[in-house]
């Protein structure tokens, strides 16, 4: 009984001290923890060289040509 | 600028394939990889059949972005989702994650070991330089960087499939849901509210006394 | 790899608030990946994964380089598949065919494609194409130069011609060449001296151009698929425009969300049924009592448009007899379509006008497709939609340019523009040919042969195999050429294989060795020869779409390996044959990259221009078309009309007919008989090409009924130098243009004085201005009727609506009616289930092509059979169980099956672009090493039947019967 009794702030430190070491393992989600090589701007390329307006003004423009209505109007 | 999104419009979706293979052409996506494909429900059941073109949905919160082991994915300033295939160690996590199978791994082998994971780019390729041949090789192209949209949605053959900012997109689609429901279509719910069939039967009425057959 | 990240500095990259670029930050706490890395799992997962490939691209000798930079060129072309003609722009660099953009400014499809067309750059990377010229010698593939191939082929065709006579040779073109190759077949198989020469368009539309040329005048589409956003109802019958043209459905779409209603009617509830507002299912084969169901219900409402029937048609009272007769409970029985949905067919389309229709091979290959597809012209001039926007008869043609060689191509009845195979006919393209009729008269073996009829593609295997007693011409065809089709879209497979193995010679010339070298090979040893040709996307030419505007394609890449355009290797076979000169008599040689002798392009459309009156391929000349091609974002696409640029005015394409000389600028026609236009943009009448009277009663049209701004504001016939001087407008031509016409008609007229005057002075049409015909006195049923399929699995029908007499000699060969349906007649004992077969989205034709790009080839990889679920459960047969499809000639296929409720259970679906594989063998072993498609299938030809149209030896594909059992 005694050696029990002694033995359980031992086991308790080894439960207890058992995480450390380990941080917890789910996985916390937080921006910004990319790892990865930079990737860059679509409008710092060779074609817009950082022209953002210019790239976001193309873009509209672009998605027109998924748009039927626009040659072919709706009567 | 608001955030890039595809939208694919189910009622003009006829399940032609081109989105898949506009997207195997622009990115070399070898054979096993299918970074986009054609859903359809109810095939072959009359009244009731519909096709969907699904990829990537670039989501906000992604749950591959979340799982991911060594964290190599990463959203761009305009929603993009993308990831470095340099860190991927084709764990398949974030393959489970997905609602949508976007992450794909190709077959390597006898043993079914993984590849990298390999998704839809929305057309933005990935972490090299833009336009350079180490992009087009892990990532394919990257079409958002000529001020091109994702070539799947400009190649749709009903132009079911739109992708481009989410307010653009949002404005075609509703112009072309305004145009439908004035013609029947029942978007405006009149069959839901007042029984199947009661909106045709009343736009027959209105057609008989105002317009006629000739 | 994941020791290379500690050795970046921590801290923030770039500037914007842009999460991508926050820092990297090196793990200072012991997280999950660092407790991989520790544990040693990680050593040995980064050690896999810095081994594992990027999985990406094959290896960078073919189009890998990113198209964005410098030094990239973008040429203008049509995707090679269907007939819609979508526009493509490829982006080459350095020769390597890098990249493909959508053409948005195309008024055809506005950037749209399907998975063909989306997948097209595969062509320049070719990795299963025929790269050499090969000769089968002892059962093996071996490599040959070309020098030897010509020379070889050529002594052997040269024997054979010297033996036989030229007719015992069988030429069979292709729906795929450029108008110019086409037309330059043409001419090359008359010089070689036979009539035996055909294409696709046998077994695809030509019911259709038969029918409806009897019909109205020409059998072409006569609306566009454009023009269908104009139609307040869309009756498709025999069609899966979702499968076979999908960027029509971008049109057909936006037509339907805009109002139009949707009817589909087909055996099979298919993916453009799944659009429809109303769905029909009918059995297959009973096409025409169905129409005339609606036709009755049309005639009992009053729903008709009597003054149009009485101005503009010809005969409708007979048709009307017919129709009554066609009683609910008759058309139930016949059909299986209940009287409510025929009436509501009925309705939508007179409810709903201008109404349009749209049909395909459903309709066609028949034994009564010529019946059927008048059936549906008819149904058309009742409600008097024909020669409206939103009306017409919108038949979508099959292949990129099966309407371009019908017009001008390699027809066994026609000369180029259908002019026939007559002596007049003959003189008037020797002139334009520049060469001697008498020189041309001697090649052929006696003028008889040059008058008469070649045999049909659907029925070379008959010519090789009949007796030669039974065969209309000296001896039996001993030598094939494929030169540019499949042969596994041609019915009975199993006898084509007989065939092959009997005869002397047989030659491929194609992009790939096409199941025509697997089957041959697999029963013959030798006296085979696979000639590489080059795809239409190295090469250049004009093609016409199936609402026949002309596009002209810019060569994109040089031909791959060795293969050689078609026109090239038709000029050096010319050249061994000894009519070189003769074949490019008007038309410049230029040498190509390889040094051989290539004709000029321009120069052969120039020809096509001089000669082709009767269908106006007069005014499309290469520089108009240029011109339509650089500036297409001018073409309004809901009128297909320039309204503004260079091109104003003018319609895209310059649809045909396109009158007279290029020099009369002359818009092109849109849309077909529409009398609401001035001839000179793009009106027109029906065609007086019938006489000018039948039993008493005119063949014109009604006082008052002709084109806007007609001089002539009544019937007229078709101009001729006599008709010309009884007017007084004969001075009206100038002396070089009288010298031209005198003694001459609008057809054989090469001034073009006649069209000219008769056009832009008097605004009427040169064909002149009469009735269509309802009924159609020079056919076998001047008024439709039903007969059963030769193969059916109603007994009691045949008896009550039989099939034809046998016909002795009929395109030179014996063809059996009654015979086989009187044999056959309780087939359904043993083969219960009727077969049917069509198209897939993403494989073309035979589809030796399409099965060999990866990115197609992996969307569909196994041939199938769609099976009623309960038609399975009886055959105690689960989804994709392995079966086989049992035909009554003993020839047995293996294949999936696929059990979906898309059919019935009495009816069974099989797709038919699948060929490599034989009664349930691969044929791998016989293609050229490295040349097989990537993915092989049966092909459901193997197991079709006999049975051919009564007017055109079309091929009666789509009604045959099978059993099908567990395998």
């Amino acid at each position: 009984m005694k050696t029990l009794l002694r033995m359980v702030p031992l086991l308790a430190a080894a439960a207890l001290f058992a995480g450390c070491g380990e941080e917890p393992q789910v996985i916390k989600y937080e921006a910004g923890k990319y790892q990865g090589k930079r990737d860059t701007l679509p409008w710092d390329s060779a074609a817009y060289g950082g022209d953002k307006a210019r790239w976001e003004s193309d873009m509209r423009a672009r998605i027109g040509n998924q748009n039927e209505l626009r040659r072919m109007p709706a009567d | 600028m608001a955030r890039m999104k595809f939208l694919c419009d189910a009622e003009r979706c006829i399940e032609c394939n081109g989105c898949v293979t506009a997207c195997k052409n622009e990115n070399e996506v070898p054979w096993g990889i299918s970074r986009r494909r054609v859903v359809t429900i109810a095939d072959g059941v009359i009244g009731k059949e519909k096709s969907l073109s699904v990829a990537c949905m670039h989501c906000s919160d992604a749950p591959c972005m979340a799982v991911c082991p060594v964290d190599c994915f990463y959203r761009t300033e305009e929603g993009v989702v993308l990831h470095d295939k340099d860190l991927c160690i084709g764990c398949g996590y974030c393959s489970y994650a997905c609602p949508f199978g976007a992450p794909q791994f190709p077959q390597e082998g006898a043993f079914g070991q993984r590849g990298k994971m390999d998704k839809c780019t929305f057309c933005a390729g990935g972490p090299e330089e833009d336009g350079s041949q180490a992009e087009f090789e892990k990532y394919g192209r990257n079409r958002l960087a000529e001020g091109k949209l994702p070539l799947c949605a400009e190649m749709c053959s009903t132009k079911a499939l739109l992708a481009g900012d989410a307010a653009e997109v949002a404005n075609i689609f509703r112009e072309r849901v305004v145009r439908r429901s004035g013609n029947g279509a029942d978007i405006s719910g009149w069959n839901t509210a007042y029984g199947k069939g009661s909106l045709e039967a009343d736009m027959k009425k209105g057609a008989e006394s105002g317009g006629g057959a000739k | 790899m994941l020791t290379r990240k500690s050795s970046r500095s921590p801290g923030s990259v770039g500037n914007g608030p842009s999460e991508a670029l926050a820092g990297y930050v090196a793990p200072r706490r012991l997280d999950r990946r660092s407790f991989l890395k520790r544990s040693g799992i990680a050593a040995g997962a980064g050690a896999i994964g810095a081994n594992l490939p990027f999985a990406m691209v094959r290896p960078a000798e073919a189009a890998t380089a990113p198209a964005s930079g410098g030094g990239v060129e973008v040429k203008r072309s049509v995707c090679t598949h269907c007939s819609v003609g979508c526009a493509i722009d490829a982006e080459v660099k350095n020769g390597v065919w890098v990249g493909q953009e959508p053409v948005f400014d195309s008024p055809i499809n506005l950037g749209a494609h399907c998975a063909k067309g989306a997948s097209v750059r595969e062509h320049g990377h070719g990795e299963h194409r025929l790269r050499t010229p090969m000769k089968l010698v002892d059962g093996k593939w071996q490599r040959i130069s070309w020098e030897t191939a010509i020379a070889e082929v050529g002594d052997k065709l040269l024997a054979i011609r010297e033996k036989d006579g030229p007719d015992a040779t069988y030429w069979i073109g292709s729906s795929k060449h450029s108008n110019e190759q086409a037309y330059m077949f043409c001419k090359f198989v008359r010089m070689f001296g036979t009539n035996n020469t055909d294409h696709q368009a046998r077994i695809c539309h030509s019911t259709t151009v038969a029918g409806v040329a009897n019909t109205w005048g020409y059998g072409a589409m006569t609306n566009s698929y454009n023009d269908m956003q104009n139609a307040k109802a869309i009756f498709f019958i025999g069609s899966n425009a979702a499968e076979a043209h999908p960027v029509s459905m971008l049109h057909i779409l936006h037509a339907k969300e805009g109002g139009a209603k949707v009817i589909v009617a087909d055996p099979r509830y298919t993916r453009t049924a799944a659009k429809a507002d109303q769905y029909v299912r009918l059995r297959s084969g009973s096409d025409i009592p169905l129409i005339y169901g609606v036709m009755r219900h049309i005639f009992e409402n009053g729903w008709e448009d009597k003054k149009y029937i009485e101005d503009r048609v010809y005969g409708m009272d007979k048709i009307r007899e017919e129709a009554m007769q066609w009683t609910a409970d008759k058309v139930l029985e016949v059909t299986g379509v209940p009287d409510d949905e025929v009436r509501q067919i009925a309705e939508t389309m007179a409810r709903n006008r201008p109404s349009t229709v749209v049909w395909c091979m459903g309709q066609t290959q028949h034994t009564v497709g010529n019946a059927i597809t008048r059936m549906m012209c008819v149904l058309q001039l009742i409600l008097g939609n024909v020669g409206v926007a939103g009306g017409g008869t919108n038949i979508f043609r099959g292949h990129d340019n099966v309407q371009g060689a019908t017009d001008v191509g390699p027809n066994p009845d026609s000369l180029p523009g259908y002019y026939g195979i007559v002596a007049g006919s003959w003189k008037h393209w020797c002139a334009v040919w520049g060469v001697d009729y008498e020189w041309m008269k001697g090649r052929f073996a006696s003028q008889a042969m040059m008058e008469k009829p070649g045999i049909t593609v659907s029925r070379w295997i008959d010519g090789v195999l009949e007796n030669n007693d039974q065969v209309d011409q000296d001896a039996n065809l001993k030598a094939v050429v494929y030169w540019g089709m499949a042969p596994n879209s041609q019915t009975r497979g199993k006898d084509m294989l007989e065939a092959m193995k009997a005869l002397e010679l047989l030659v491929v010339v194609d992009p790939y060795p096409s199941a025509t070298a697997a089957m041959a090979a697999s029963v013959r040893k030798d006296g085979v020869y696979l000639l590489p040709a080059a795809t239409q996307f190295e090469t250049y030419g004009s093609c016409t779409a199936s609402n026949r505007s002309l596009q002209w394609r810019e060569k994109v890449i040089e031909p791959l390996f060795e293969s050689k355009p078609d026109h090239t290797i038709m000029y050096a076979f010319a050249r061994k044959f000894g009519f070189g000169d003769e074949f490019v008599k008007n038309i410049k040689l230029e040498k190509d990259a390889k040094g051989w002798d290539e004709p000029n392009v321009e120069d052969i459309l120039r020809e096509i221009n001089r000669g082709t009156w009767t269908i106006g391929y007069s005014g499309q000349s290469p520089e108009r078309l240029k011109l339509h091609m650089k500036h297409m974002e001018t073409f309004n696409p809901r009128t297909l009309k320039a309204e503004g640029g260079p091109c104003e005015g003018e319609y895209f394409g310059l649809p045909w007919p396109c009158w007279g000389n290029p020099e009369l600028k002359h818009p092109g026609s849109p849309n077909l008989y529409d009398t609401t236009r001035h001839v000179m943009d793009g009106g027109g009448t029906f065609r007086a090409r019938f006489g000018v009277e039948k039993d008493g009663e005119t063949l014109l049209a009604g006082d008052g009924s002709a084109s806007v701004g007609s001089d002539l504001p009544f019937g007229y016939p078709e101009f001729d130098h006599v008709l010309m001087k009884k007017l007084g407008w004969w001075d009206e031509l100038s002396d070089a243009e009288k010298a031209a016409a005198e003694g001459k008609n609008w057809k054989t007229d090469l001034s073009g004085g006649i069209i000219r005057v008769v056009m832009k002075n008097h605004g009427c049409m040169p064909f002149g201005n009469a009735r269509a015909r309802a009924v159609v006195w020079n056919f076998p049923d001047p008024v439709p009727k039903h007969r059963e399929p030769l193969f059916s699995t109603r007994p009691a029908l045949i008896d009550k609506y039989p099939t034809h007499e046998d016909k002795k000699a009929f395109w030179r060969l014996p063809t059996l009616y009654k015979t086989v349906q009187q044999q056959f007649k309780d087939v359904s004992k043993d083969f219960p289930l009727i077969m049917t077969s069509g198209r897939l989205v993403e494989y073309e034709g035979g589809g030796e092509e399409t099965r060999s790009n990866p990115w197609l080839a992996e969307l569909q990889q196994d041939m199938f059979v769609e099976l009623n679920p309960k038609a399975a459960a009886d055959r105690g047969i689960s989804d994709r169980d392995w079966v086989w499809v049992k035909s009554p000639t003993g020839a047995q296929i293996k294949v999936r099956a696929l059990v979906t409720p898309r059919v019935n259970h009495e009816t069974v679906f099989l797709p038919f672009h699948f060929s490599g594989r034989w009664m349930g063998e691969d044929m791998l072993n016989f293609y050229p090493e490295g040349a097989a498609p990537i993915v092989r299938g049966e092909a459901v030809n193997t197991a079709t039947t006999y049975g051919y149209d009564v007017v055109t030896m079309m091929q009666e594909s789509k009604t045959t019967v099978c059993q099908i059992v567990k395998a």
